[in-house]
């Protein structure tokens, strides 16, 4: 079989040398797309986690409440009080340096009076331990990270301006760690405060955001705080998790992308195996068993597999390098969580990605090579031989059966992302395999229509296709779907700039918006204003009214939701000022009314009531700091402010139990008459002279939320990108066949006084037909795929129900790429099919 | 060695049905040189194909060599065909990107022995037919009765107890013809020693070639599906 193998077969591959170039490419970028996806996400979860497990020395349990709430002070007093227990409270935090320059940056606050941080950190800070010893002595200064102070030039002994809730403070510089690790860090930018100092800047007395401990166990310390979450060190905030879970999603796109390969590849082994059908009757007429014949064949291919896939990870390394720094963009954006990050080739993603992409080979060489071996060696060299009908009756009942199952699973069936990509590819499947037939039955009625042509090239290429339903229908296909995740993914995006725009002039008053973080920089910034920045605000010439809004995370059911608090009695003002309808919905029915605002009751938002199945009427419990609150569920509004559901409540609530009185956000109106630009420069003129202040209006508010949107599709886009070029390659693999395989038919064709000209013409038309249909494949399956399983999988997720849009202008470009780039993909072939010799063609065999 | 008990074979179903063969009795035993001759469609091939396992009888008995095609799997009648049947096609079908020397050592290959372990086999073969020094030329490299030459080499290479040759000048001129009929002669009777000791090989050739056939010590003739 080993001769067999590399007499034989090789030297096949080796005539056909540009059609394995073309395979072994595709297969590399599929496997490349896979690779850099996989790598890119990895290297962004090793860094945040990294980041998470920074400094976390002995520590074998963190006592919290949530990512999203604070733990008294006072319990860290009761945990050391058990035996053995070392504890060590820590504050945590994104503050922002404040004016002139703004910079975000990760505040710990470590508790330097007893021995504790040093038991459990000490062995981890080393030679450094100096460093954070001089914190003990600097009365309130702050250590930063050598990345940070490098950045901005800060040295010891300066002071750095920071954004404390309600003014600029100054804090004198200690140190600067040289510790690698801590630059490692969140982006990067670390300081250390003695931990009554970071609770005076963030204004947190009292309250820290976690208690490391060791020394105990998990059940002791649950006993001592039944309230909290006792986890071991490195679970990431529920925002990373989400930051996270958006780049997760193009490891999704990255499987469509090897989809698409895999007919690529069964394209290629079909032909492959035809034309050599003979060589194989030979070899079976000769000796060869069946399972040799298989044998050698899926040998065959495992090499090219290995050969594409080892070119793959190579491509796929380069390309993750370009990746990563896309994903931390894309996640810093969102959250400063990651710092250094570096593509490293391990073992397990050299593994991985030789296993998909020869997984991916074997797979779709399979049906061909088994074919193949049960090959009658007599029915193929038979001088003779009887011309037999296509027929796929089987495939198309096959087809449509997978495709009913798939969408049903898809539409009535809650599945994970893993799942459901499983069930989309079952759908793909039954499409492929129900497509030859239609092919053949349009072909067949678009034929006579072209017959009555006066010129005979787009019949005598129609007619070229049909010899080969199957590879026409697989060629099409291919550069469809490749086509369709364009469509697909700009339907998503289409859909959630509908409802975000239909969301904000539904839900909000205002002009301008203030706040403390720069939106354009870190989207989940949690910088804070004091309540008094609204006075401040409507005493700007210009300014209508403002009212004040605050959002923060609280724990509910496992998760992290958003809590929404507006200054009531000023939104609705906001909202008459600007004859708004009702928001929420019968909000001035005035039973509902006056329960939201004595914080009784509560809106919540239409993802929360799909993820939690809480719906109007119902009662729920909240847990505040100190206390659990009870409230009514008022109703469910359209609210796109947070993934894990959002409640919309009256601030006062949040003051009151939350014992919060800063606002994240101050929303005004402008008075008629009033330029926009000018009240926005006054605003920022007035909040911003002793504090880290933005301002953005309406406009530049969306172009922030669709720059994320656009970032967090740009690489689906690019994966997309690559794939339409595999279904390109597919195309001029396929109509090259189709010339190679009609050498002599061509040929005839020159004999009888067929151009050169008309020749290129001809099978310029082939491509066309397969454009034209992959076109509208692209557009049907697009939009399918957006509306069904995209929409499906992000409602599973996020409980958002995107509306249905039609990105028509995508849909038009995509439509008019298709053809052209089909029509150029034939150009190659149908050159070479022009130059063939006449006479060797026709003795061609 | 070779036994045909009532044998018929139909190809097709309803109105496309076609009896190749009709109740045929033969018997062949070992060292016979036998040509089968008939006219076009009278079931010459069919009876080759029949004899080596690449096609099964609609009725009756084939016995190769004490065993009955119909009662034996694929993969028994393939190895049967690769150690004790050599196969000379009318067309010569050989692989056209393997070299003379690399299609003459193919069948031993199927047996899991290298290339290099082949190569003196197959360059002693090649010397036998006439072809020393043609090992690295390509199929499209030589002439028809070349060609030809190199696949009788091929059909020896395993030194099989049975050689079939379906129409194997057909495609050659008289000259050529007559060189390639020397040849089969010459190997058709050869003497091949097996684990039952030494057997004289058994020759079925189908022509349609008065002359050839002459050559031949026992000529069976063949019209409309019956031996006459």
């Amino acid at each position: 079989m080993r001769a067999l193998l590399f007499r034989y077969s090789l030297k096949h591959h080796l005539v056909h040398r540009f059609r394995l170039a073309m395979v072994v490419l595709s297969l590399a970028l599929g496997v490349a797309i896979f690779v850099s996806s996989y790598e890119s996400v990895i290297a962004a979860q090793d860094s945040i986690t990294a980041s998470a497990k920074t400094m976390v020395g002995k520590t074998q349990w963190q006592v919290s409440r949530g990512s999203s709430q604070a733990v008294p002070e006072t319990l860290v007093g009761a945990i050391r009080k058990l035996p053995n227990a070392i504890a060590a409270p820590i504050v945590e935090s994104t503050v922002t340096t404040g004016p002139p320059e703004s910079h975000s940056f990760l505040l710990f606050g470590l508790d330097l009076d007893s021995d504790a941080t040093a038991k459990l950190y000490g062995g981890d800070v080393g030679k450094d331990l100096g460093t954070f010893l001089a914190l003990k002595f600097s009365n309130g200064g702050i250590v930063v990270s050598k990345t940070f102070a490098e950045r901005h030039g800060l040295k010891v002994g300066q002071s750095i301006p920071l954004q404390a809730r309600s003014s600029v403070v100054k804090v004198p510089i200690a140190a600067i760690t040289q510790d690698p690790r801590i630059s490692a860090a969140g982006s990067g930018y670390v300081g250390f405060m003695e931990l009554h100092a970071a609770q005076a800047i963030l204004e947190t007395p009292g309250l820290v955001d976690r208690i490391d401990v060791s020394g105990v166990s998990k059940s002791d310390l649950a006993t001592i705080c039944p309230s909290c979450e006792v986890e071991a060190p490195g679970k990431l905030s529920s925002a990373a998790q989400d930051a996270l879970g958006r780049i997760h999603s193009l490891l999704g796109v990255s499987v469509i992308a090897l989809l698409v390969g895999v007919l690529l590849i069964y394209n290629s082994v079909q032909v492959s195996v035809l034309e050599r059908l003979k060589d194989i009757a030979i070899i079976r007429a000769i000796g060869a068993t069946r399972i040799q014949v298989f044998s050698f064949l899926l040998a065959e291919w495992l090499v090219i597999g290995i050969l594409g896939s080892s070119l793959g990870l190579g491509l796929g390394l380069l390309l993750a390098y370009a990746l990563l720094e896309y994903t931390k963009r894309t996640i810093n954006t969102m959250l400063p969580l990651m710092g250094e990050a570096h593509v490293s080739a391990t073992p397990l993603l050299l593994l991985a990605g030789l296993l998909v992409g020869v997984t991916t080979t074997l797979v779709a060489a399979y049906f061909p090579v088994q074919t193949a071996s049960r090959v009658r060696p007599l029915e193929i060299l038979r001088p003779y031989t009887f011309r037999r009908a296509h027929r796929y009756h089987v495939a198309f009942i096959v087809g449509v059966v997978l495709c009913i199952v798939g969408n049903f699973a898809i539409a009535k069936l809650s599945l994970s992302i893993a799942l459901g990509l499983c069930v989309t590819g079952i759908v793909f499947l039954g499409v492929a395999l129900l497509f030859p037939q239609i092919v053949l039955v349009v072909a067949n009625l678009g034929r006579p229509l072209l017959r009555k042509l006066k010129k005979p090239e787009p019949y005598l290429a129609l007619d070229g296709l049909i010899k080969t339903p199957h590879r026409t229908a697989f060629t099409m296909m291919t550069f469809g779907c490749a086509l369709a995740m364009t469509v697909a993914t700009e339907t998503l995006v289409e859909g959630f700039r509908v409802t975000t725009g239909q969301w904000m002039n539904s839900a909000f008053p205002f002009d301008i918006s203030v706040m403390g973080n720069d939106l354009a920089a870190n989207v989940y910034g949690n910088q804070v204003l004091p309540t008094s920045v609204v006075q401040q605000v409507e005493s700007i010439p210009g300014v209508q009214n403002a009212y004040g809004v605050r959002k923060l995370l609280t724990p509910f059911k496992g998760s992290d939701v958003m809590m929404i608090g507006f200054d009531i009695e000023r939104y609705q003002a906001a909202r008459k000022g600007k004859y708004m309808g009702d928001w929420p919905p019968h909000f001035s029915d005035p039973s509902k009314y006056s329960k939201f605002k004595e914080g009784k009751g509560i809106y919540i938002s239409t993802n929360f009531e799909s993820l939690y199945q809480v719906h109007p009427g119902d009662t729920i419990s909240m847990q505040a700091p100190l206390t659990t609150v009870q409230v009514q569920v008022l109703g469910a509004v359209d609210d796109l402010s947070w993934p894990h559901g959002a409640l919309i409540v009256n601030r006062e609530l949040i003051q009151s139990a939350w014992k919060d009185n800063m606002v994240s956000y101050v929303d005004m109106s402008v008075k008629p008459g009033f330029k926009l630009a000018e009240v926005k420069q006054a605003v920022i003129a007035k909040v911003g002279k002793d504090r880290s202040a933005f301002a953005f209006d309406r406009q530049e508010i969306r172009d922030v939320t669709d720059s994320v949107l656009e970032q967090a599709v740009q690489m689906a886009n690019l994966q997309a990108a690559i794939a339409v070029f595999i279904g390109l390659l597919g195309i001029v693999n396929a109509i090259w066949i189709g010339v190679m395989n009609r050498r002599k038919e061509i040929a005839l064709w020159r004999s009888i006084g067929v151009t050169r000209q008309q020749i290129v013409k001809i099978i310029l038309y082939e491509g066309f037909f397969v454009s034209v249909v992959a076109g509208l494949i692209g557009t049907i399956g697009g939009l399918y795929g957006g509306w069904v399983p995209l929409r499906s999988f992000s409602f599973d997720v996020t409980g958002y129900l995107y509306p249905i849009a039609v990105p028509w202008v995508h849909v038009i470009v995509v439509g008019c790429m298709a053809i052209v780039l089909g029509v150029l993909a034939g150009l190659l072939p149908a050159l070479h099919a022009a130059k063939l010799p006449i006479l060797e063609s026709i003795g061609y065999e | 060695m070779l036994q045909f008990q009532n044998v018929t074979k139909v190809y097709g179903e309803g109105e496309q049905r076609v009896s190749a063969l009709r109740g045929i009795d033969l018997e062949v035993d070992a060292g016979e040189f036998i040509a089968i001759t008939g006219p076009s469609g009278c079931g010459k091939s069919t009876l080759l194909h029949l004899a080596c396992g690449l096609d099964l009888p609609t009725s009756g008995t084939v016995n190769v060599n004490g065993r009955k095609t119909l009662e034996m799997s694929d993969d028994n009648l393939t190895i049967m065909r690769r150690h004790e049947i050599g196969l000379v096609f009318q067309s010569f079908n050989l692989i056209p990107t393997l070299t003379a020397l690399e299609n003459i050592v193919l069948p031993s290959t199927l047996e899991g022995r290298s290339f290099a372990s082949l190569q003196d086999r197959g360059r002693e073969l090649l010397k036998q037919v006439k072809l020393a020094g043609r090992e690295d030329h390509y199929p499209d490299q030589l002439s028809g009765g070349e060609a030809q030459r190199v696949a009788i080499a091929r059909s020896l290479i395993m030194e099989p107890t049975i050689l079939l040759a379906d129409e194997p000048t057909g495609n050659l001129d008289s000259e050529s013809g007559q060189s390639i009929m020397d040849l089969l002669m010459e190997f058709g009777n050869q003497e091949i020693v097996t684990s039952n000791g030494p057997v004289k090989r058994t020759t079925l050739i189908v022509t349609h070639d008065e002359g050839i056939a002459n050559r031949a010590r026992r000529r069976i003739r063949l019209k409309d599906g019956k031996i006459l």
